[in-house]
């Protein structure tokens, strides 16, 4: 079976400084329970970045770079290279985690090239010319999914563990260059701000509370008084 | 007559020894190449006998009288024996003589062999050849006496016996417990780290050249010829075993299971290992053809085989060596290393932490942190201890005393990174090498004297191990500082206390680096009732922590930080002091009532006027 494991350039979610993607490490993991490591490559589309190339040492033998600029959309230059290898199976993250892995990728890919997509798998086996997925869903549940090939698969987090680093793997796996195909970023004119955390929002129960409203955004004033009267109910009298 | 047939048996013999070292030097032949100062190592030789490897034995007083007798009566005896071919020598009645007295000596020597195993055979000590060398070295010896004694018949039937010892002496060469005379004695001359017998303490880990085929040791002939030398140099006494906290805590490591696993794996004929085995593991496992990879991850480093080894072998750096194997080249790490390595290679810390958080624990303290082209006096190295909030308050005790005394001080807050030192062990060399060059980097920036730490493993690392990336630092720990503060009354402490406190040496810093006498010249001011725990200095007992121990997490039969505070707990002492954050979490995390564990700068902190 020819698998594709699409890789993103992480980030370390505390240092900020380039980190492979753990649940793509998984992915590779799953891959390699289902196929010869010759006939998985990874896919990047992008610079050669640090956190990319280092997936070579988690059981990854060969990786394509489509070399594009890293603002740009990956989606064309991933699209054609599917196009040209054909791939039974392409595997990816499930959501963005703070690098340039987007969690949408994988669905505008499925869309551009009309393969089938199951997220969230932490199990795969052929069956027959499909795939059988086993998905995981919230609370532990689990399903099971048949895909036809070819397919585009998300890895979640459940799966099993990816392998351990091996530094002459990283070093000794063979990257292979070609030129990408450069377009546009489909967030070039979006809106970019810090994140704020929001209050959270929690659904009106029909049981009757005995404490709390929320105030959004009160100012100092209105806020002391409303702290004063919820203090109040707890003196002693 | 029977001298003449002596003198013969005796040139024969070393005939045998010669043809029997040959047939050893081929099988170290097939380890690799390495540059030993032959000249220089021979010229050292009888002072690394007489007095490095003496001063080992005679910690054990009834061995090193065993050892002198024998040794010596054999060597004696076979040398005035060699030469009595001068006719000279051979017609002086006093020559034979001394050859028979030589001869005396030998046989209370090996009646002292025999009595080691006998009745009673310690379970440190090997069986197997080990039981019939007593029977030949007796032989050997009374055979020379009377043959050297008695006239006539009785004259040549000592021949006669003395021929048997003999050859079956020179047959143990290659096979058996003999080895030890032959590679013993080459050993130290051809020692692979010579700097150990001029007082240097650092273990003998080179950088590795990283784009290497074969990274690390993995098969047996990886090993350097003079590194196979020195496992067959083992005569295995066992006192390695003795010494070895995984072993005591029954993890899978016997450390003279371990050399013996080495030598079986240069031999075809393998295993004629009769000691104690690597507890609760089956040999042989599939590392190098015979060990088992738990064995090898339940080392602690703490290098008290290597302390112990009247034979000067270096078990812990043949460990990382093989460790090296198994991280670069199969990520074969068990537990939670895979995980801590990766920490250390993307965030720079063991935890993963973010690196603004190492200066959490000093939060309203206001250190001074470092830019680049700023100097300082004393860098305070604060290691990874910091993101630990129970290390944190060590700390803070440490930079108010410090401050007390009015030192100029400063930190380099999230611009440091982890020195490496768990990378090294858990034989990512790779990442070690990345940490020592970014840390190398990072201090070429910045102006100091020296650094201070309170870590000994940051301690080892950057004042031993950073010189191969061109670092070159004086490091002090911070048991000297506050030691040299109280020697300079720069700092003044109350009245000392009854409070009985007993000492734990860190082996980073007691073995590794030799330095045990500040932390306690600092504990006598600080009670007056300090004692001593039975292993203490160069011969302490690890706490467990070091040599990436709790992330391997290899299970044994009970820890090895309980076992430590039972030895703690047996002296009386209400307080164990430490110096050390890796002490300090595992001593610590002993559970039930037990003594308290502290940091000596917090006992210093406190009693500060």
């Amino acid at each position: 079976m020819n698998i594709i494991v699409l890789l993103s350039a992480g980030r370390d979610p505390h240092a900020g400084t380039p980190r492979p993607v753990p649940v793509e490490l998984q992915a590779i993991a799953l891959a390699l329970r289902l196929a010869p490591a010759t006939t998985i490559t990874g896919l990047h589309a992008g610079e050669p970045d640090p956190s990319v190339l280092d997936a070579l040492g988690h059981g990854l033998t060969t990786l394509t770079l489509l070399l594009t600029n890293p603002a740009n959309d990956p989606l064309a230059a991933l699209a054609a290279e599917i196009d040209r290898a054909r791939p039974d199976l392409v595997l990816a993250g499930r959501r963005g985690r703070g690098g340039t892995d987007s969690g949408l990728l994988p669905y505008r890919l499925a869309r551009a090239r009309a393969m089938p997509i199951a997220a969230d798998a932490i199990a795969i086996e052929p069956d027959g010319n499909d795939l059988a997925i086993l998905q995981s869903l919230p609370r532990g549940a689990r399903r099971r999914l048949t895909l036809a090939r070819p397919a585009i698969v998300t890895i979640h987090e459940a799966a099993p563990p990816a392998r351990a680093f091996a530094y002459r793997a990283r070093r000794n796996g063979t990257i292979h260059e070609k030129p990408g195909i450069p377009a546009p970023s489909p967030t070039d004119n979006h809106e970019i701000r810090p994140y704020r955390q929001r209050p959270r929002l929690i659904a009106e129960t029909t049981q009757p509370t005995t404490a709390g409203h929320l105030m959004l955004a009160p100012t100092p004033e209105t806020a002391a008084a409303a702290v004063l009267a919820y203090v109040e109910q707890f003196r002693r009298r | 007559m029977a001298f003449g047939a002596l003198v013969l048996l005796a040139w024969l013999l070393l005939a045998g020894v010669a043809i029997q070292a040959a047939r050893l030097g081929l099988l170290w032949r097939h380890g690799a190449g390495a540059s030993v100062d032959w000249l220089g190592g021979l010229r050292a030789l009888p002072r690394r006998y007489l007095v490095d490897v003496h001063a080992v034995v005679a910690r054990k007083p009834a061995s090193s009288v065993m050892h002198q007798a024998i040794a010596g009566g054999l060597l004696a005896a076979t040398a005035l024996l060699l030469l009595a071919a001068i006719p000279a020598l051979f017609a002086a009645a006093l020559y034979w003589l001394l050859i028979a007295l030589a001869f005396a000596v030998a046989l209370f020597g090996a009646v002292l062999v025999r009595r080691r195993r006998v009745p009673v055979r310690p379970a440190s000590l090997s069986a197997g050849a080990f039981l019939t060398l007593p029977t030949y070295l007796g032989a050997y010896a009374a055979g020379g006496l009377i043959a050297t004694s008695l006239p006539g018949v009785a004259g040549l039937l000592g021949v006669a016996v003395a021929a048997f010892g003999g050859i079956g002496l020179v047959a143990q060469i290659t096979g058996g417990p003999m080895r030890h005379a032959v590679a013993g004695a080459l050993h130290l001359a051809a020692h692979p780290r010579p700097a150990r017998f001029a007082g240097s303490a650092a273990s003998g880990l080179a950088p590795l050249d990283l784009d290497a085929t074969r990274l690390g040791v993995g098969t047996i002939d990886d090993f350097a010829w003079n590194r196979l030398l020195g496992f067959d140099a083992c005569i295995q006494c066992g006192r390695c075993e003795e010494a070895c906290p995984a072993f005591a805590a029954g993890q899978p490591l016997n450390p003279k299971a371990l050399i013996q696993d080495f030598c079986a794996a240069n031999r075809k004929d393998g295993a004629t290992y009769a000691g104690s085995p690597h507890p609760g593991i089956a040999s042989p496992g599939p590392v190098l053809g015979v060990l088992h990879g738990e064995t090898l991850w339940s080392c602690t480093t703490c290098r008290a085989c290597v302390a112990a080894c009247p034979m000067m072998i270096e078990h812990v750096d043949a460990v990382i060596d093989i460790r090296r194997n198994l991280t670069l080249e199969h990520g074969a790490a068990p537990g939670k290393a895979d995980a801590a390595l990766a920490a250390l290679r993307y965030a720079g810390n063991t935890g993963g932490f973010a690196p603004t958080q190492r200066l959490d624990f000093a939060a309203g303290l206001k250190l001074r942190v470092l830019a680049p082209g700023e100097a300082v006096d004393t860098l305070l190295w604060l290691g990874d201890g910091a993101f630990d909030r129970r290390y944190g308050a060590t700390l803070r005790a440490l930079i108010g005393i410090m401050r007390a005394a009015g030192l100029d001080f400063a930190v380099l807050g999230p611009a440091e990174r982890d020195c490496g030192d768990l990378a090294r062990r858990l034989g990512d060399e790779a990442g070690f090498a990345r940490l020592a060059r970014a840390n190398v980097a990072l201090l070429g920036t910045i102006r100091f004297t020296r650094i201070v730490t309170a870590d000994p493993h940051a301690l080892h690392v950057l004042r031993q191990e950073y010189q191969a990336f061109g670092g070159h630092y004086t490091v002090v720990h911070h048991t000297a500082l506050i030691d040299e503060l109280i020697t300079a009354n720069r700092i003044t402490l109350g009245p000392a206390s009854d409070t009985v406190i007993t000492y734990h040496d860190p082996c980073y810093l007691g073995r590794y680096n030799r330095e045990t006498a500040a932390p306690r010249r600092v504990l006598a001011h600080l009670t007056g009732r300090a004692v001593e725990m039975a292993r203490a200095r160069e011969a302490s007992f690890c706490c467990g922590g070091g040599g990436g121990a709790p992330v391997t997490d290899i299970p044994g039969k009970q820890r090895i930080p309980d076992l430590r505070m039972e030895q703690a707990r047996e002296t009386g002492a209400s307080m164990v002091a430490v110096a050390c954050p890796g002490c300090t979490a595992m001593l610590e995390g002993v559970v039930g009532p037990r003594p308290l564990v502290r940091d000596i700068a917090e006992l210093v902190h406190e009693a500060l006027q």
